[in-house]
């Protein structure tokens, strides 16, 4: 790499980057040096007070040995301080914040990275009420202090990748080598090395480009901002996949199970949280089951009905214009628009929304004589039910089979039913993720990992990992 | 793929939607009534309003509606009615079948035939008859608080079968099997009318003061091809004890000039044996003395005994003359023919070829009865 070349490349790339710098500054007799910076990237403070103050102590530009090397490491105090290889390798750097100082044909890079990251926030796509309220941000080294602080491990290995042709964004695959299993952790960086894009920004484009053979909506892969839940998943023998400017990781493998567990679980009494997963898991299969299940009762399945229903049923639905399914489909609409407008408006003004939009719109439609109130029931317990689920992830899943099991009862009533939700159980049995059963530990069923799956035992009795996870150091306690 | 999307598309656009309702078009029929006479069927149908049902409404319309029509078929009766109705009939709610016993007597195969044919009727619905009354007339009955007539009628049926004994519940499953078996004889409980005159006589009427007439649960009939016979309150109760269903019922006893009364706790009876012609019954009782106007002393501890040595001479009584009064009429309403088809099938076969009938049968009984006290009844317990 010759510095004229690199020079004149870099004057070249001035002309469409107005924030890199390039200072020329005489050091030493007859010498120059020169500074190079992304003013944007770079604290300006910092290039200041330890570089450019360097040259320009007289006693450093007229000194006679010149190691520059040496002499900048004596007092640039910065440690992070790197050797460039390659024209790509520097700009790599310039674009990373890092100062680059070209003296003859010696190129050095020195860290002086502006802090243009928020700082460590509580969570807010998984609100806590109990443990630690610290989340990942944007920085990378940020997020892998917040995991280096909880798993004081030498075994905790970080594969650094680099993806995206453009964006060369940095992608790191954590994972417990003395626990983990080590097969699927090659499988997703080999997954992550295959990516061919030309640039990724957040960690959900690794998780679509991640390659995913399931014919499924449900999620296969658990993305998270907790560093608490994601140290827990790295002990339990997961493989975590983290890369800079994301908020979130990736936690994988995943099962069905996963979605309805928290690491706040942990922080309360096991009978209690036994019983919140039942509900939990009652009420993502009532917001799937309930509005088909209405309707298969009302319009094709009279007889299941007690009398006293069906003739309140009947009460409610006099002078009623349209079909069930036809109110259903109104309000479940209804419910998509308030539920969409209510996730894209800020929080102050979100509540004025759903209280006309639930309120205002359920109540006036019923007594406009157009929907039926048993039916705004229905519709708000499937929405609510809906809305226990722990990950958002599952609100894709959780619409798709809504709709599809209403479209089987629409043309076959309870039998219908019966056939979408075996067609439910057979997608869910032919999932795989990273070559593991996503129905575990119940499909294949593993009787010691029941202990922690819908029931939550006593941490004391909990000796063992999950052996469907990884078989390696399968003791725990 | 293509295959498969065209074979969805005619799965869902052929097959689909054949037996779609909307329940606001629906007739929903809460009771069935049927007699026969002149070789024609009168059906009489409640429809329930459901407008008298919505909260929003303010009208006070009767809670249901009664339809009666005639005809030679039970579907020309329907269609007839179906006339008359701008919504479906729909048979899936009804909570009573009301047979009259011209049906029972004079055609019941046709019903029989047209229930079972109905795949949407419940095959748990109660059947009852009437023997005073016709089925039209116990429909039209406005009940209190206008509740549907046919839900307070099977409510009735629960309340005195669980209570008092003397109501003998028949769902539509076994009614049918009574029909299609030749051991077994059509039992059914006897739901009749209290008109006003009646209600006044026993100053009964500021229990309802809005109806003409109410409704009461009758002792059993039971029924064979020709003979229609109504039992008594002591059959009733021995049909019941034998059948196991007089858990929670009170039974009241005479005793040295007074009398007292039980609460069955428990009691397991059943026929154990049938040999030479002799019928062996077996039971236990265990209940609790919850009433007690006897001149023996309750703190005696053979009082008690003595009791139950009532109580069991009184059902060894009830049993010998409901055995009786069975034999004299030739109807099986104990239910011993079934006992010996369902255990000695072969002998049944025997019985049948000779001819014997019940005449020549005997019943053994063995009780034995187990009492307890509790309270201070009469103020002389004082642990």
């Amino acid at each position: 790499m010759n510095s004229k070349d690199v020079l004149k490349k870099l004057n070249d790339l001035k002309k469409t980057m107005p924030d890199l710098m390039i200072k020329e500054l005489s050091y030493g007799f007859f010498s120059t040096v020169y500074v190079v910076a992304i003013e944007t990237v770079c604290s300006t403070d910092r290039i200041n007070d330890f570089i450019l103050k360097f040259f320009g102590n007289k006693r450093n530009s007229a000194k006679k040995n010149i190691n520059i090397n040496k002499d900048l490491q004596q007092f640039v105090p910065g440690i992070n301080k790197k050797t460039i290889k390659d024209f790509d390798n520097l700009l790599y750097f310039l674009f990373s914040g890092f100062t680059v100082i070209i003296y003859g044909e010696t190129f050095l890079a020195f860290e002086t990275r502006a802090s243009i990251d928020r700082g460590v926030n509580p969570p807010t796509s998984e609100p806590v009420t109990r443990g630690p309220k610290d989340s990942f941000n944007e920085n990378y080294n940020t997020n892998l202090g917040l995991i280096r602080k909880r798993v004081k491990s030498t075994n905790l290995v970080i594969d650094e990748l680099t993806v995206g042709r453009e964006s060369k964004s940095k992608v790191a695959v954590i994972y417990m080598d003395n626990i983990c299993d080590i097969n699927v952790a090659k499988r997703i960086i080999k997954d992550i090395e295959d990516i061919d894009i030309d640039g990724i920004f957040d960690i959900n484009y690794v998780k679509e480009l991640i390659r995913n053979q399931n014919y499924t909506f449900f999620p296969t892969m658990i993305v998270s901002e907790k560093p608490d839940d994601t140290c827990k998943n790295i002990l339990d023998g997961k493989i975590i996949v983290m890369m800079e400017n994301s908020p979130e990781v990736l936690l994988l493998p995943t099962f069905f199970i996963n979605f309805f567990q928290n690491n706040e679980d942990y922080y309360r009494k096991p009978f209690f949280v036994s019983f919140v997963r039942i509900i939990r898991i009652l009420s993502f299969f009532i917001s799937i089951i309930l509005p088909a299940l209405f309707l298969s009762l009302l319009t094709y399945d009279h007889e299941i009905l007690p009398t006293s229903l069906i003739i309140n049923f009947a009460a409610q639905r006099n002078n009623i214009p349209f079909p069930t399914i036809v109110e259903l489909c109104i309000l479940l609409f209804v419910f998509e628009i308030i539920y969409e407008g209510d996730a894209r408006t800020p929080s102050s003004s979100s509540t004025s929304l759903s209280i006309l939009g639930a309120l205002v719109l359920g109540d006036a439609a019923v007594n406009a004589g157009l929907i039926s109130p048993i039916v705004v029931i229905v519709v708000a317990i499937t929405s609510i039910s809906s809305l226990l689920s722990v990950f958002q992830e599952m609100q894709t899943p959780i619409r798709f089979w809504r709709y599809m099991l209403l479209i089987f009862v629409l043309f076959f009533g309870i039998v219908g039913l019966g056939v979408g939700c075996t067609l439910l159980l057979i997608n869910l049995c032919t999932i795989e993720s990273y070559g593991k059963s996503y129905l575990s530990p119940f499909v294949p069923f593993d009787l010691e990992a029941q202990g922690n799956a819908v029931i939550r035992r006593n941490l004391r009795h909990l000796k063992f990992r999950k052996s469907y996870l990884s078989n390696n150091h399968v003791r725990k306690g | 793929m293509k295959k498969l999307f065209v074979l969805l598309g005619c799965l869902f656009l052929l097959s689909g939607c054949f037996n779609h309702r909307e329940l606001n078009d629906l007739a929903i029929c809460s009771g069935l009534g049927v007699s026969y006479s002149e070789n024609k069927y009168t059906l009489t149908l409640q429809v329930v309003n459901t407008s008298a049902f919505d909260a929003k409404s303010s009208n006070n319309n009767a809670s249901f509606s009664v339809y009666t029509e005639e005809g030679k078929t039970i579907f020309e009766a329907i269609n007839k009615i179906s006339k008359e109705l701008s919504k479906e009939i729909t048979l899936t709610q009804l909570k009573v079948i009301i047979i009259d016993d011209s049906a029972i007597l004079d055609n019941l195969g046709s019903l029989v035939d047209f229930l079972m044919n109905d795949l949407e009727v419940s095959l748990n619905v109660p059947v009852v008859t009437s023997l005073k009354s016709n089925p039209k007339d116990v429909l039209s009955v406005i009940t209190p608080n206008n509740e549907i007539n046919a839900s307070y009628i099977s409510s009735l049926i629960e309340v005195n079968n669980s209570k008092f004994g003397n109501a003998y519940p028949i769902e539509l499953s076994s009614f049918f099997v009574d029909y299609l078996t030749d051991y077994n004889n059509i039992m059914l409980t006897n739901v009749e009318l209290k008109e006003s005159s009646d209600i006044e006589d026993n100053n009964d009427v500021l229990k309802n003061t809005d109806n003409a007439s109410t409704l009461y649960i009758d002792n059993p009939i039971v029924f064979n091809n020709e003979t229609v016979y109504k039992l008594n309150l002591d059959e009733s109760i021995v049909l019941n004890t034998i059948e196991n269903n007089i858990n929670d019922n009170s039974l009241t006893f005479d005793c040295n000039g007074g009398n007292f009364s039980i609460m069955v706790l428990n009691s397991k009876f059943g026929f154990s044996k049938f040999e030479n012609n002799n019928i062996y019954l077996n039971g236990n009782l265990k209940g609790t003395v919850n009433e007690y106007n006897c001149s023996w002393d309750l703190d005696d501890d053979q009082t008690l005994v003595k009791l139950e040595n009532v109580i069991k001479n009184s059902f060894y009584d009830m049993i010998d003359n409901a055995f009786n009064k069975s034999k004299e009429l030739k109807l099986d309403f104990l239910e011993i023919g079934k006992f010996i088809y369902n255990n000695y099938t072969d002998e049944y076969k025997k019985i049948k070829d000779v001819n014997i009938s019940l005449v020549d049968f005997n019943i053994v009984n063995k009780i034995s009865v187990d009492l307890t006290k509790q309270g201070n009844l009469r103020g002389d317990i004082n642990e």
